[in-house]
């Protein structure tokens, strides 16, 4: 593990901000790191702190993210249009 | 219901008040109570007293009063609301409209289901951990790695942590687990619980005894410390900010620990601190990537230091110090 990375969480022991559509975890320094869901379906998987240089590594697999919303209502749309 | 102000009329045993009348008489003929004078909800009765709810939450309490006026006029004061009462012979159970119970009154047998009273409390991210003043170690919280105890999982309300060898004195909590020291004279004893990913080898390290003893425990979010008789320091687990002791420290009277650095006074009276330094909570100077490592530095206060106290990159210094303070600054 790099000397940079704080530490590996799973992201069952993140919370999930459904408005900042991010997920964070507290820091040591008090405030928390955080990633985008979008950054964690592109792949990204390291968690930086806005304060300090701590910086986590997100345990997680990109095929059990959350849906985005966007893309059932895409689906539900397409659909429409074959129908009508 | 629509509010109305009942009157109450109460007859029989009466020898401590419980009837709410102005003698202590017992009386069989109906006489009006000083329950009256809301809208009753229920009424419930112990040995020696009497528990009236009105339907807007509030208690009244007639006869015995044992401890029990203490915590009625606590509700008035707190504005909680009682949704409804019972009564043991000598103790008051008020259910709140919250969902949560007071209890009061007396529990020799265990009416008050209060257990045994905790003696040690602490906690770290996300989990808390009590002692019992029967040595039993109780905790909740996450417990996802084992700090707990087993099952290692979410725990939503105070839950035993089972598998402990030993009566418990004192417990600290890490990010990711949970250390307990028994009896500091006798035994020495230490047990770990959690982290099921221990990477800083906790397990390999912690002795499982301490002895000849110790003063004082203390944790960051992954490394222990533990202080000595004499003022040896000794530390374990996570170092890749410098958080252990450094080598040659002089003698310490008292730690503290932060989320990642140590806070130390030295039985001469010197604060020093080590460890993760990156917001300025180890003081100066600190290296290239904010740490104290593998050194102290001293702080300097200008008073005598009676206290040190750490937290999430934080660091305080309590002095015995009276300076006249003008408040209300930031």
């Amino acid at each position: 593990m790099a000397d940079n990375i704080y530490d590996e969480i799973e992201i069952e022991d993140m919370t999930y901000d459904p408005t900042l559509q991010i997920y964070h975890y507290p820091c040591p320094c008090g405030d928390r790191f955080e990633i985008s869901i979008d950054d964690l379906r592109d792949g990204e998987e390291i968690a930086v702190c806005p304060s300090c240089s701590l910086m986590i590594r997100v345990v997680f697999e990109v095929d059990e993210l959350p849906k985005p919303e966007g893309g059932s209502a895409v689906q539900t749309a397409a659909t429409q249009v074959v129908a009508a | 219901m629509a509010s109305h102000n009942d009157t109450v009329f109460a007859f029989g045993s009466n020898g401590s008040g419980q009837l709410g009348l102005s003698h202590f008489e017992d009386i069989s003929t109906p006489e009006q109570s000083s329950l009256s004078g809301c809208t009753v909800k229920q009424i419930a009765a112990g040995g020696n007293h009497t528990l009236m709810l009105s339907e807007d939450g509030n208690v009244k309490l007639q006869g015995d009063d044992g401890h029990d006026q203490t915590i009625v006029r606590y509700l008035s004061e707190v504005d909680w609301r009682v949704a409804q009462l019972s009564a043991t012979w000598n103790a008051s159970m008020l259910l709140l409209q919250s969902g949560k119970v007071l209890v009061c009154g007396e529990g020799q047998n265990g009416e008050l289901g209060l257990g045994s009273e905790i003696s040690h409390i602490t906690s770290c991210m996300a989990h808390s951990v009590t002692v019992l003043s029967n040595g039993e170690v109780w905790g909740w919280g996450n417990g996802r790695q084992g700090q707990l105890g087993e099952p290692a999982e979410i725990v939503w309300s105070p839950r035993q942590i089972q598998g402990l060898t030993f009566s418990a004195a004192k417990v600290v909590c890490g990010k990711d687990f949970t250390c307990v020291f028994g009896n500091r004279r006798e035994s020495g004893q230490v047990a770990m619980f959690g982290p099921k990913r221990d990477r800083f080898d906790l397990h390999l390290n912690l002795p499982s005894m301490v002895v000849p003893g110790w003063k004082d425990v203390a944790t960051s979010w992954g490394s222990i410390y533990i202080l000595r008789d004499d003022g040896e320091l000794l530390g374990f687990g996570r170092n890749d900010h410098g958080q252990l002791p450094p080598p040659d420290l002089p003698p310490i009277e008292a730690i503290a620990a932060g989320s990642e650095h140590c806070l130390a006074l030295t039985k001469a009276g010197k604060v020093l601190a080590w460890g993760w330094g990156e917001h300025g909570n180890c003081g100066e100077p600190t290296d290239s990537n904010g740490d104290v490592k593998g050194r102290w530095n001293e702080v300097e206060v200008p008073y005598s230091v009676r206290a040190v106290f750490a937290g999430c990159a934080t660091s305080l210094i309590v002095t015995s110090a009276h300076i006249e303070h003008s408040g209300g600054q930031g």
